[in-house]
């Protein structure tokens, strides 16, 4: 069962309309990387497919059930949450704020948090040490290999990712984006990934989603869209040859 | 049932029969209220009674309220003022109407104490022996002398104009700062000048007031205006001091107080003395310093930190909800910031009516005046919180109270901290101003040393309170610290 489901979703954005009929079956355990210039929807796709954004007219399924917005807090538990800010909590420890979700939920699963967050650490290359460390006192790179431990330690079964590298230099990135492929390898699941950067996209995705003005241009295996592009503008957004 | 009920009737009777032997007495704020007061409050001491003092009562209307609500029994007014401004007669009452309007209120006046503090005309006694003056009809036969009168008295309806017109005095008057009319007496600049009729500057500067032969002046005869619940005894005991007190003796009391540094218990156990109305054995009970002073910080602390406490419950707590529902917040910090801009005073005495006076009144206005650093100190600070953590908080799935209790309320503490800080500041220093509605603290001395040009006593009350304020600002940074978030250290 695909677990996050879009159909003929329609919403503005302060007047514009910023997703106009957008239907989409995300595949279970793959990463989707949607691709798009800026304004043309990709941000809004993420925030209504995490029930921040309630669409104008449309339907969201999460785990084939439409989307409960009266439950939304509860239903975002399931679904981690990257983003290009990252957004560690200043006040709280490395270890506290990817021990967060303990402090939200009892636990069901029976796996003991600490361990999956010295796992986790391990996977994203962090020092044990760090988890006494406070935010402020990690570079860019490490803040963000946090915020992704953080998101992941429920064991969400779906991963939403806004631009998650976009702040960080070259080596940096590549290194993460190494790091979540590994973690991909061992813990399948379904990923959502906007970017601006084809570059990444081919890296991460095995799906692509390519969207202008609301509108999914293209949906289909990186391969097929690389292959062949439904038009030119697809074939620009996601050539990494610079033009 | 009935054995219950005998009980409780037995111990309503205790209960009455214990606070029916307590009387309290008020004071007006300024020199003669105190020795008044003192009198009346030893010579009830004398007769068995317990008093309670709460002197640094502010002006008549905070007298005149407090009596009427009960929270005072008894303390000493003029005759004038009860007419013109208690009752708005608009004339000057006898005693017999001021008491017979003041039946319908529950209240009565005890015969006049003899003496009438009102406009007076004066001069040396030397000038007056030489020139053989001895009232204002006798001045007509001097047209030469220079008068010199306070602006006030050049103005008023009971004043210059019309003395002038029913005396026939042919002298013009010039007009001169109150303060500098006896030092130009003694110099012979000017002849005459107005003063109170009891004023120790009377005493001090050898002075004669002239008598009032057509009884141009209204009288305000101090007289004890009282709650007749006190009782049959303590009334008759204030009608004893009926006629005892001549204008000369309060003159001289007054002087003794401002000019002999006495203070104000000894004048009046010295007076009661001297009439044979306590044996000569009483002796003055004198507060010293260091406990005296200790106590009142205490209470000066203890009305800060009450304040604070309430404001702290109210104003963070309101802070979070107009954070969560800002639409009304503007008007909501709008009207808490109008509250500020009341004079202290006035807030202090805005509760008197609904509060009585004393402490309540007190805490009440401190936590009305703290309200408004800790709410926007609480809202700014909310306000201020990075809208990436808040997005991310929301993204993760936690509700509105864990994202308040997890995120949001620790990241705001420094700035509700230092809104607390200055609430606190605030209120030590406004603190002292609950003493004029008798709320007791170090503005106790500041309101008796005002009163009596006393300006060690005011100090006495100044420096604790400034040193108190210095000290909350001191604990509050070491509290900053210590809570100051470690990412921020």
């Amino acid at each position: 069962m695909d677990p996050l489901v879009l159909e003929n979703v329609y919403h503005t954005y302060n007047g514009q309309p910023a997703l106009s009929g957008v239907s989409l079956r995300f595949h279970e355990k793959k990463i989707t990387a949607v691709v798009g210039r800026s304004g043309s929807g990709k941000s809004t796709l993420l925030q209504v497919l995490n029930g921040m954004l309630q669409p104008a007219q449309g339907k969201v399924f999460f785990q084939g059930q439409p989307f409960d917005y009266s439950r939304a807090a509860a239903l975002r538990l399931q679904m981690g949450y990257v983003i290009q800010g990252i957004g560690l909590f200043p006040h709280l420890t490395v270890e506290q704020n990817i021990l967060i979700h303990t402090r939200l939920q009892r636990r069901t699963n029976g796996t003991n948090p600490v361990s999956r967050m010295h796992l986790l650490m391990h996977m994203m290359n962090l020092p044990e040490a760090y988890g006494k460390k406070y935010p402020h006192e990690l570079s860019g790179g490490e803040q963000q290999r946090v915020g992704i431990c953080r998101a992941l330690l429920p064991n969400p079964t779906v991963l939403l990712m806004d631009e998650p590298l976009g702040a960080l230099d070259s080596i940096t990135r590549e290194d993460i984006q190494r790091e979540i492929l590994q973690l991909q390898q061992s813990e399948e699941r379904t990923v959502v990934l906007i970017t601006h950067s084809p570059q990444e996209a081919l890296a991460l995705g095995d799906y692509m989603v390519v969207l202008e003005a609301g509108k999914v241009l293209q949906y289909d295996t990186k391969e097929n869209v690389l292959k062949n592009p439904a038009n030119a503008l697809v074939e620009r957004l996601t050539s990494t040859r610079p033009v | 049932m009935k054995k219950l009920l005998i009980i409780f009737l037995l111990l309503a009777t205790f209960w009455v029969a214990a606070t029916a032997q307590k009387i309290t007495v008020g004071a007006k704020h300024f020199n003669e209220g105190y020795i008044l007061s003192e009198i009346i409050a030893q010579l009830l001491e004398e007769n068995g009674f317990t008093v309670d003092r709460k002197y640094n009562l502010g002006g008549t209307m905070v007298c005149f309220k407090a009596l009427k609500q009960g929270e005072i029994d008894v303390y000493p007014e003029y005759t004038g003022t009860i007419s013109f401004e208690i009752l708005s007669s608009g004339k000057n009452l006898s005693v017999e109407e001021i008491r017979a309007q003041l039946q319908d209120m529950g209240l009565a006046v005890a015969p006049p104490y003899g003496f009438s503090n009102t406009y007076a005309l004066v001069m040396t006694e030397a000038l007056s022996k030489e020139k053989n003056i001895r009232n204002i009809s006798e001045l007509a036969q001097h047209p030469n002398l220079t008068i010199g009168l306070s602006y006030e008295f050049l103005k008023r309806q009971d004043g210059w104009d019309n003395l002038s017109k029913a005396y026939a005095l042919p002298q013009a008057a010039v007009g001169l700062e109150h303060g500098l009319a006896y030092s130009a007496l003694t110099e012979n600049k000017i002849q005459i000048t107005d003063a109170y009729s009891t004023d120790g500057e009377i005493i001090q500067n050898h002075l004669t007031v002239l008598e009032d032969n057509q009884k141009f002046f209204p009288d305000y005869l101090a007289t004890s205006f009282y709650r007749p619940s006190i009782g049959e005894k303590a009334e008759s005991i204030l009608r004893k001091l009926t006629g005892q007190i001549s204008e000369s003796e309060m003159q001289a009391m007054n002087a003794a107080v401002l000019y002999e540094k006495k203070s104000f218990q000894r004048v009046a156990s010295e007076f009661l003395q001297k009439k044979g109305f306590v044996d000569g054995s009483t002796v003055e009970t004198s507060t010293s310093i260091v406990p005296d002073l200790l106590n009142k910080t205490g209470v000066h602390l203890k009305l800060t930190f009450l304040a604070l406490l309430l404001a702290i419950g109210f104003a963070v707590p309101l802070g979070i909800v107009l954070y969560w529902h800002p639409k009304p917040a503007r008007y909501v910090l709008y009207f808490v910031g109008l509250l500020q801009t009341i004079p202290s005073i006035a807030l202090l005495a805005i509760f008197i009516p609904f509060t009585g006076i004393g402490q309540l009144p007190a805490v009440l206005a401190l936590f009305l005046y703290g309200l408004l650093p800790i709410l926007r100190n609480t809202y700014t600070g909310l306000q201020g919180i990075d809208p990436v953590l808040k997005k991310v908080a929301i993204g993760m799935g936690m509700n509105r109270a864990q994202r308040m209790r997890l995120l949001e309320f620790p990241l705001a503490i420094p700035f509700i901290l230092s809104g607390i800080r200055t609430a606190a500041v605030i209120s030590v220093g406004t603190a002292t101003l609950a003493a004029f509605i008798g709320a007791g603290g170090l503005g106790e001395y500041i309101v008796t040393g005002l009163a009596l040009n006393n300006s060690s006593l005011i100090l006495r009350g100044a420096i604790p309170a400034a040193v108190l304020a210095i000290l909350i600002e001191i604990a509050f940074e070491i509290l900053e610290r210590i809570l100051r978030p470690k990412y921020l250290r």
